[in-house]
């Protein structure tokens, strides 16, 4: 395989013409890569250092090359300066110049690189993640444009697994996909074991057909055989990073045994480093066992798939979809009538897109505003400095240089600037998605690494950020004629100066960023004290898949019960309990119907949650009537529910609803309580939810949470809890375990993520805001020191002086604000899906960040008011 | 104004490359590693720049593209450079237009030892 560094290198190669890299690129890697080794084991700001050096040498060689190139035809090279070699003359000296003019210019150039890398840096992070998620495809897979995913509408509902008769169904029978893969994300969290070693790993139930189908050849061994299709014989293909865990990378490990939750299997392949599964939003599996191992694997559970065919090369997505609507599979018992719907996106949008989408999307314009500001900064920046420079560029024009020549000049400056930033921004980039890719709540294995695309997209950012800055100031410096250069007087035009745009612009954007953020963090300290309705502290949850160790119905509520024996018995425990169902995280909805309710004989529909004895007590959720759920309503004990208060109000308004009948499809029970609401979703626009509670000895599900309420830290009591499992079953593994407090805080971290970000760069606004307005007040003192210098000869006390400067900085600030305001009062709109307990007009915010900004501003324009009037008259007019 | 004519004086870094080439044949690599350690340190000719220089000095017919020794591995496939004869001659007139220049700068002011002018 190519390594990164060597890929991007080789993207960035692709500047030269193409002459140049038929003769040298090869030796170009060459070099580059013994560089690279020699820069490996150094420290990150070496290797920062490296990587910037590294885009710049190749950017402005290979545009020396095509410069040299176009300019100098090959067959002839001709000695003499035709016009085309003073160009190229001209060109290299504007280069060496600016390199030149920027090392002098330190300290501006180093401002100016900062507030680009951070700019473009941020953005380009953004794009990564974007582009990370929703249009790379996976690694390996051979033309991904021919696969398409199969989902099934049933009932107006469209799911994305099929049933496995389904699948092999339309595998058999369909005329238009070459082969047709399936796989599961079941088992999930398995233990893995050699002799002595034990790890926990992911294990996917695959098709024989899967690496196959995908194109994806094994790293060492073989894929799946077809006879190992209805297979009982255990096979195992294992990722590469469980092989070299486990067998520390020997390829002698194909055949060898290896234990997967008790069970013996045999290793027949390892799949490549860089194959990260199909399922952008699922862990990365690292075992894949063929689907006909479910039964042995997993007893009594039926096995959905999701569904990828590949399309035969002369087929297209409509004549597919055609085939399939004429097929219809055989009706089982239990099945609905169903029907397929083929989509071409390889990536399956996961479902909390939307939310996350939203979430990017705020992200998005935060940094967008950003970068503006960040480029309007620039822009000042160069404005200041071009006019500081008036007098160099007249000498220059007095000496002959025409106007296009000092554009050029000026351009070429901005062109190197933005390369450098550019450069900068991608290195903040490469440690932003790292970040970023840690921070995101979700277990992607979606890859970050900046690809080409995004390099491409950091350098387009720069190079237009500069450009568009470099030339409005290059463009007005050229305008004004030699005269008025070398003079130095000052003409005073009627239009408002563009900078004074420039820094209004600036200020009210980031009156909209600081209102953005101040209502987003106000709205996380909301959350914080919200009434979730359940007792988040000292809460253990620890989660068990009893189908994976073999238990069935009566076997796993045995488990369970001697569980909820055993743990109340360890020191430090106060209560135990079971759920099926963590807060805020997908619910299984039923179907109910009520018997002698106002609603008769409609459908309802409501969450279910299979709960274990006392669980409203363990949860510190309040029952309003009625009793909470003991150890006698069991299997033997006469069917019994308990409802929220949204349920019972809407069934049965203004009703006792205890003694009351509940219908779902399976059974028939009574209300024996009512529960308060809880809160199942942070979103400031959800209602509260229907919530049918029924208990777990009542209703079998084999994937249980045990709620441990303790009376200290529950991390301390994990290791007796696993004691107290394994002495009742050695073999049981602990698929997860988390407190009820990670899960909530978790659920507030995007928001807080969000409002974290927001202040950051609102922070990062306002400064750069204050920097903006400071350099122009400065600039103007500058300028004006003759005329101020004048004023005080003639007797102006210095308090009239900076009450000038002051006033002028201060008007410009109030429109600034004024703006901001009208714009951000008015886009308010967009962060309000964000946002509860907090309006989107919050008053207090509203009143506060003008108030933050006019102090700021009035300090950046203070300083060089108070520096005007300590100007000496004399030293002033001397230097006329 | 620097003493500039018909003659321009070399890049430094092609001055540098014609001088490690002096030595012998080189491969990128050498090249870069023989300027890194001539200059102590303060001349290091990255990659790009590197071979853009010696595209432009085999161009100028100063250098010319040898085949490296055999002792090299065959898969190593690297691009050895010598000098060419004019590259030679140019690089001797090079040294004796800087000897000039130091010379004349010591005669002006005997005590610096070739100070900056």
């Amino acid at each position: 395989m190519i390594p990164l560094h060597l890929r991007a290198y080789r993207r960035l190669l692709a500047l030269f013409p193409r002459r140049f890299r038929v003769t040298h690129a090869e030796q170009l890697e060459h070099l580059f890569l013994d560089n690279w080794e020699e820069h490996r084991a150094r420290h990150w700001g070496a290797k920062l250092r490296f990587t910037i050096l590294t885009v710049v040498d190749v950017a402005s060689s290979a545009a020396a090359v095509r410069l040299r190139a176009w300019f100098r035809p090959r067959t002839a090279p001709p000695r003499n300066s035709g016009s085309s070699t003073r160009l190229l003359a001209g060109t290299i000296q504007d280069l060496r110049y600016a390199t030149r003019y920027l090392i002098r210019a330190r300290g501006f150039t180093a401002i100016v690189v900062v507030i680009l890398s951070l700019g473009i840096g941020a953005n380009t992070t953004m794009f990564t993640i974007v582009n990370g998620i929703f249009f790379q495809t996976p690694p390996l897979v051979q033309s991904p444009e021919q696969m398409v995913g199969l989902s099934v509408v049933r009932d107006q509902r469209v799911g994305n697994y099929l049933e496995l008769p389904d699948y092999e169904f339309y595998r058999e029978h369909n005329r238009v996909f070459s082969a047709m893969l399936g796989y599961s994300s079941s088992p999930g969290v398995v233990t893995a074991s050699r002799g002595n070693a034990v790890f926990r790993a992911t294990a996917w139930m695959v098709s024989e057909n899967y690496f196959g189908t995908l194109g994806v050849e094994m790293a060492h061994g073989r894929a799946f055989l077809p006879d190992e299709r209805r297979t009982t014989h255990p096979v195992v293909v294992i990722s590469d990073g469980l092989w070299r865990r486990l067998y520390g990378g020997d390829p002698r490990a194909i055949g060898r045994p290896l234990e997967v939750n008790g069970r013996t299997y045999t290793v027949v392949g390892v799949a490549p480093l860089e194959f990260r599964g199909t399922d952008p939003v699922q862990p990365m599996p690292d075992i894949y066992v063929p689907v006909g191992m479910h039964e042995a694997l997993m007893p009594g559970s039926s096995l959905y798939l999701r569904v990828l065919g590949r399309l035969r090369p002369d087929i297209d997505i409509a004549a597919a979809q055609a085939n399939m609507n004429a097929l219809s599979p055989p009706d089982a018992a239990s099945s609905e009538p169903r029907r397929i719907v083929l989509y071409s996106r390889f990536h399956l949008r996961p479902h909390s897109a939307n939310e996350l989408g939203e979430l990017l999307t705020l992200w998005a314009l935060i940094l967008g505003a950003v970068l503006v500001i960040a480029g309007a900064n620039v822009a000042i920046l160069l404005l200041a400095r071009a006019s500081s420079r008036q007098r160099e560029m007249g000498i220059r024009a007095a000496l002959g240089a025409g106007r296009s020549r000092i554009v050029r000049q000026l351009l070429t400056e901005s062109l190197l600037l933005s390369l450098i930033g550019g450069a900068g921004g991608l290195a903040v980039a490469f440690w932003g998605a790292d970040l970023a890719s840690t921070l995101i709540p979700l277990s992607f294995s979606v890859d970050f690494t900046p690809d080409a695309l995004v390099i491409g997209f950091a350098l387009a950012l720069a190079l237009v950020t500069t450009v568009l800055f470099g030339l409005v100031p290059a463009w007005q410096q050229s305008r004004a004629d030699i005269a008025s250069f070398l003079h130095r007087t000052d003409r005073v035009t009627g239009r408002i100066p563009l900078r004074n745009i420039l820094v209004i612009a600036q200020l009210a954007l980031s009156v909209v960023l600081a209102t953005g953020a101040g209502l987003l963090v106000r709205s996380v300290w909301t959350a914080k004290g919200m009434e979730l309705g359940f007792d988040p502290q000292r809460r253990l949850l620890l989660s068990v898949e009893l189908a994976n160790h073999g238990y069935v119905e009566s076997t796993g509520h045995d488990f369970v019960r001697a569980m909820l024996e055993r743990f109340p018995a360890i020191a430090g425990v106060e209560r135990a309990t079971t759920t099926t169902w963590l807060p805020f995280s997908l619910m299984r909805e039923v179907d109910i119907r009520t018997a002698g309710a106002a609603l008769a004989d409609t459908t309802t529909l409501a969450g279910l949650h299979r709960v274990g004895p006392h669980y409203f007590g363990s949860m510190g959720i309040p029952l309003i009537a009625g009793r909470d759920f003991t150890t006698a309503d069991d299997e033997s004990g006469p069917p019994a529910v308990i409802v929220n208060e949204t349920l019972a109000e809407r069934v049965w308004p203004g009703e006792n609803a205890i003694g009351k009948t509940v219908v779902t499809s399976d059974r028939e029970a009574l209300v024996v309580g009512v529960a308060a609401n809880t809160l199942t979703s942070f979103g400031p626009t959800e209602p509260p939810r229907s919530h049918l509670y029924v208990p777990q000895f009542q209703d079998y599900e084999s994937q249980v949470t045990f709620i441990v309420a303790t009376r200290g830290n529950p991390m301390a009591v994990v290791r007796h809890i696993e004691q107290a499992m394994h002495s009742y079953d050695p073999a049981m593994v602990i698929e997860r375990v988390r407190t009820l407090q990670d899960i909530v805080d978790r659920r507030i971290l995007p928001y807080r993520l969000t409002a974290t970000f927001a202040s950051l760069f609102g922070a990062l606004a306002l400064f750069l805001a204050a920097v903006g307005l400071y350099g122009v007040q400065s600039f103007l003192v500058a300028r004006r020191a003759r005329e101020i210098g004048i004023r005080m000869a003639l007797g102006a006390v210095h308090g009239q002086v900076a009450r000038v400067v002051l006033h002028r900085g201060l008007t410009m600030t109030a429109i600034g604000i004024a703006l901001g305001v009208v714009i951000a009062v008015t886009s308010a709109t967009v962060v309000e899906s964000m946002l509860f307990g907090v309006s989107a007009r919050d008053p207090l915010t509203f009143v506060t960040v003008p108030i933050v900004l006019l102090s700021t501003a009035a300090l950046a324009s203070w300083i060089p008011a108070w520096r005007a009037s300590r100007i000496d008259p004399v030293v002033a007019l001397r230097n006329e | 104004m620097a003493p500039v004519r018909n003659n321009r004086a070399l890049k430094p870094q092609w001055f540098h490359i014609l001088l490690a080439l002096a030595e012998g044949t080189l491969h990128g690599l050498g090249i870069q590693r023989a300027i890194l350690e001539r200059t102590e340190g303060k001349m290091r000719l990255w990659p790009a720049m590197l071979y853009r220089s010696l595209d432009a000095l085999v161009d100028e017919g100063l250098i010319r593209t040898v085949d490296g020794p055999d002792h090299d591995p065959p898969d190593e496939r690297r691009q050895y450079y010598a000098l060419a004869p004019k590259g030679r001659k140019r690089l001797n007139a090079e040294v004796e237009m800087m000897a000039g220049w130091v010379a004349a700068a010591r005669a002006l002011r005997p005590d610096s030892g070739g100070g900056r002018q």
